[in-house]
């Protein structure tokens, strides 16, 4: 029996199965994001001291004189190199698509193996940043503003790395697939840069909300 | 939506973004002499200016392919 609609798009919602599906487990994702970032928001509005170090942590942290905020410790440049890196990721699996799509195989290797380096860049950057705060003392339970953080920035990285196994897939044995089939492959390949997106537009709105503000 | 229209989509949603980063970093600036924050306001504000650039440019070029 022939599944259809794997190639082409359904008529009434114009989309093939797997963009369909993608769309749907990314509604499931804005959910469970959305739920942490919402704690996030409730537990800082509701707590004056959400974000002050308590005076003894900030001595042991050699920490002196004034007030000090959690957000301090944490990387911004660092975090702004992983923001590069992820936004040049985004052009880069888009090349891949389009490369793709100009039956362009040996560029689309090229882009997508860019993809995979970022892709490993940001989780080496996101390595050195966990191996600091771990080497000051600072895990998820020493406040909720770190609980808070290690939850969505962990939560992200494991998207990252999810995405990243797909990408390495489709780089290498899955890539088999544009000689038999190469429309259903272009499909996965746009359906992984559709998730490949959102796990980015996560970060474009976890880089200001934790480091920044 | 395809990857092209989230693709342009996160190109803008990442241009706002750069713009919200400049604004705070010149803020942190100028109230506290943050050179760090006034660093980070020129990048992102180079950043956004070719994003915007860019977004232009790759939104015409994958409308070309659409036509092929």
């Amino acid at each position: 029996m022939q599944i259809p609609y794997t190639v082409e798009a359904r008529p009434d919602t114009g989309l093939y199965n797997a963009k369909l599906g993608i769309w749907l487990f990314l509604a499931s994702e804005v959910m469970l994001f959305g739920a942490l970032f919402s704690s996030y928001i409730l537990l800082r509005t509701g707590d004056p001291g959400f974000m002050t170090i308590p005076h003894d942590v900030a001595e042991a942290l050699g920490l002196h004189g004034e007030a000090h905020r959690w957000s301090d410790e944490l990387s911004v440049p660092l975090a702004f190199v992983n923001t590069l890196v992820l936004i040049f990721s985004s052009i880069t699996i888009v090349m891949s698509w389009a490369s793709l799509r100009l039956k362009e195989f040996g560029k689309f290797r090229l882009w997508l193996g860019l993809t995979i380096l970022c892709a490993l860049g940001f989780m080496g950057i996101k390595a050195i940043e966990y191996s600091t705060k771990f080497a000051h003392h600072l895990y998820p339970e020493t406040s909720n503003f770190l609980g808070i953080y290690f939850t969505l920035t962990g939560l992200h990285g494991l998207h990252v790395v999810g995405g990243l196994i797909v990408l390495v897939y489709l780089w290498g044995p899955g890539s088999k697939m544009w000689k038999t089939a190469p429309q259903r492959f272009i499909n996965r390949v746009e359906t992984v840069g559709l998730y490949w997106h959102f796990v980015d537009l996560v970060w474009i709105f976890l880089f200001p909300t934790i480091y920044l503000l | 939506m395809s990857l092209k229209a989230f693709h342009i989509f996160f190109i803008a949603v990442s241009v706002l973004m750069c713009l919200g980063v400049g604004a705070w970093g010149t803020n942190e600036y100028l109230a506290g002499g943050n050179g760090t924050g006034l660093g980070l306001a020129v990048m992102c504000l180079v950043l956004g200016a070719g994003l915007i650039v860019y977004g232009f440019k790759v939104y015409k070029k994958l409308s070309e392919l659409d036509e092929k």
